[in-house]
């Protein structure tokens, strides 16, 4: 869908105006709405996305890159410009279909998850993703060896008032995501053995019973309650492996903006520091102009 | 949120009546299915579903065109025209019509609230491709050639369930039609210019603007499992779904 010159070059130019914070992702798409709608035959992604995340960062560290490949070639070139960061921005791959962790282990990319999985899976594929890169053949200049989840964000001082606003936002995103025309639904192919639903991996857990999120329509580890609640969902997952989880904080609108805002800052205020080293909280905060659109959490 | 914006009272009006849910699952043997996907115009995207799901982006249908060897009612050829849509997050094919050529047309429609018309389906599969055609009152309402077979895995081929609308012991309903095989051979092909009327199919508004893909299953069994979960029309699939089994 994207030339990967082009990629490198706007990646490194975003790496430049943010003063070197860019983590970039790679993906090859699940959807026919997307892969249809720019012709891809979903038979070559895998291929493609192989090819196109190992030319990235040689075309970032080297002065003059030439490609002779299958899915595109280029004579020599100095692509510019380069990245702030040495040797280059950290890179990640979405996960989606099982397996593709290891593709990621096996390639020193950071696992960064997109389908919710229960504790008990994601558990499973992080120590397989942490015991498989130990050995792994990177792509780069660099290993990125961590392990991201998504999530969703909805915090209340009341743990029932957060149920309620917080569950209607999940079924929202997982129906509005389901819109889509899965590649598998509309072509049949190896390339894709699961249809890609978010939130079909996510499983109602088998809890204690005075877990105030059992029976309320909330799978496990879904990031919406009170703040005692989520400080114990996220150290869960930190004790899984998971290095980091990204947080949708709204879905559909569903979610007025000042409940939002709410909802991050108590999250900030009573969950976050949890998780903060004492370095961490005695640095001074910089708050960027702007409403941010999504929260994420770093686990330490 | 997408959803369906058909009007019920007419769909109701041409819905097919199901006098009882029935417990017995229904067989069919040495199968051969063909299935075409095809992007629609969004036109007829909202406009065909009941307001109880919703549609894809892009929009889609699929045809499925089946021949059985034993039914049943005996040798069996029928053909089906979904919309691709979801209930609730699942997906699913909403039955805009269906064309059987036996006396299966009335079991199916009494057991699985197809709409079934009596018509003539002719299904052909060889080693060169494989082409259909259906034909009712109407004159030919639908036919293709692929050509250009390529084996695939029996696991490389997503079927999804069925929703048929229909008047049940419960009222209207959409009875989630569920179907399981174990192919022993699964091609994918390279589908060619299709014939397709929408009107014959009952619907006029579609028209297929961009064929997708098509496959062709061979089963030795295609099993039709009893209806266990209906819907209601008017009511999204997080509280309108009522089991029946």
């Amino acid at each position: 869908m994207n030339h990967p010159v082009r990629v490198a070059e706007r990646a490194a130019a975003l790496d430049i105006i943010s003063n070197g914070r860019l983590e970039l992702g790679t993906a090859r798409s699940s959807t026919w709405t997307e892969l249809g709608g720019f012709a891809v035959n979903p038979d070559d992604t895998k291929k493609t996305w192989e090819e196109f995340v190992r030319v990235l960062p040689r075309m970032w560290m080297e002065e003059e890159f030439e490609w002779q490949g299958s899915a595109f070639s280029m004579p020599a070139r100095n692509v510019l410009p380069k990245p702030l960061q040495d040797p280059h921005p950290p890179m990640w791959v979405t996960v989606t279909s099982p397996g593709t962790e290891l593709d990621a282990a096996d390639r020193g990319l950071g696992c960064l998850g997109v389908s919710s999985a229960g504790y008990e899976e994601q558990e499973r594929r992080t120590k397989e993703y942490h015991r498989r890169i130990r050995n792994c053949d990177p792509v780069g200049g660099l290993i990125n060896d961590q392990v991201h989840t998504m999530n969703f964000l909805y915090c209340d001082e009341d743990y029932r008032k957060a149920r309620d606003v917080g569950v209607p936002m999940v079924s929202a995103f997982n129906i509005a995501n389901s819109h889509l025309l899965w590649t598998r639904e509309a072509y049949p192919t190896r390339a894709y053995q699961t249809l890609g639903n978010a939130g079909a991996a996510m499983k109602p857990k088998k809890a204690a019973a005075d877990d105030p999120s059992v029976a309320k329509g909330l799978p496990e580890g879904v990031g919406v309650g009170d703040p005692e609640h989520l400080v114990e969902t996220i150290k869960r997952w930190e004790a899984i492996g998971v290095t980091g989880i990204n947080f949708l904080v709204n879905a559909m609108e569903m979610i007025p903006q000042q409940q939002v805002l709410d909802s991050m800052r108590l999250f900030a205020r009573e969950v976050m520091p949890v998780f903060r080293s004492a370095e961490e909280l005695a640095a001074p905060v910089s708050t960027p102009s702007g409403t941010p659109a999504a929260a994420s959490v770093g686990l330490h | 949120m997408l959803v369906g914006t058909a009007d019920l009272e007419l769909l109701g009006r041409h819905a097919p009546r199901l006098p009882e849910f029935n417990a017995e699952p229904l067989v069919l043997d040495e199968v051969v299915c063909l299935q075409l996907t095809a992007e629609l115009p969004n036109s007829a995207r909202e406009a065909v579903l009941p307001p109880a799901l919703h549609p894809t982006v892009p929009a889609a249908l699929s045809i499925q065109v089946l021949k059985a060897a034993r039914s049943p009612w005996g040798e069996l050829a029928m053909a089906t025209v979904r919309i691709a849509c979801r209930s609730g997050a699942r997906a699913r094919g909403y039955t805009v019509g269906a064309v059987v050529n036996s006396q299966a047309a009335e079991g199916l429609t009494m057991n699985l609230g197809y709409p079934a018309q009596v018509g003539e389906v002719r299904l052909r599969h060889g080693y060169d491709g494989a082409e259909f055609s259906v034909h009712t009152k109407q004159g030919m309402i639908a036919a293709l050639a692929a050509v250009d077979p390529e084996p695939m895995g029996q696991n490389d081929v997503q079927f999804t369930g069925t929703l048929n609308l229909a008047h049940t012991p419960l009222g209207l309903r959409l009875l989630q039609v569920e179907s399981d095989c174990a192919p022993s051979q699964v091609e994918r092909l390279t589908p060619g210019m299709l014939t397709f009327d929408g009107a014959g199919w009952g619907q006029s508004l579609l028209v297929p603007k961009l064929l997708v893909s098509c496959s062709i299953v061979v089963a030795p069994q295609w099993a039709f499992a009893p209806i266990r979960f209906v819907c209601k029309p008017d009511e999204l699939a997080f509280t309108g779904t009522e089991s029946v089994s």
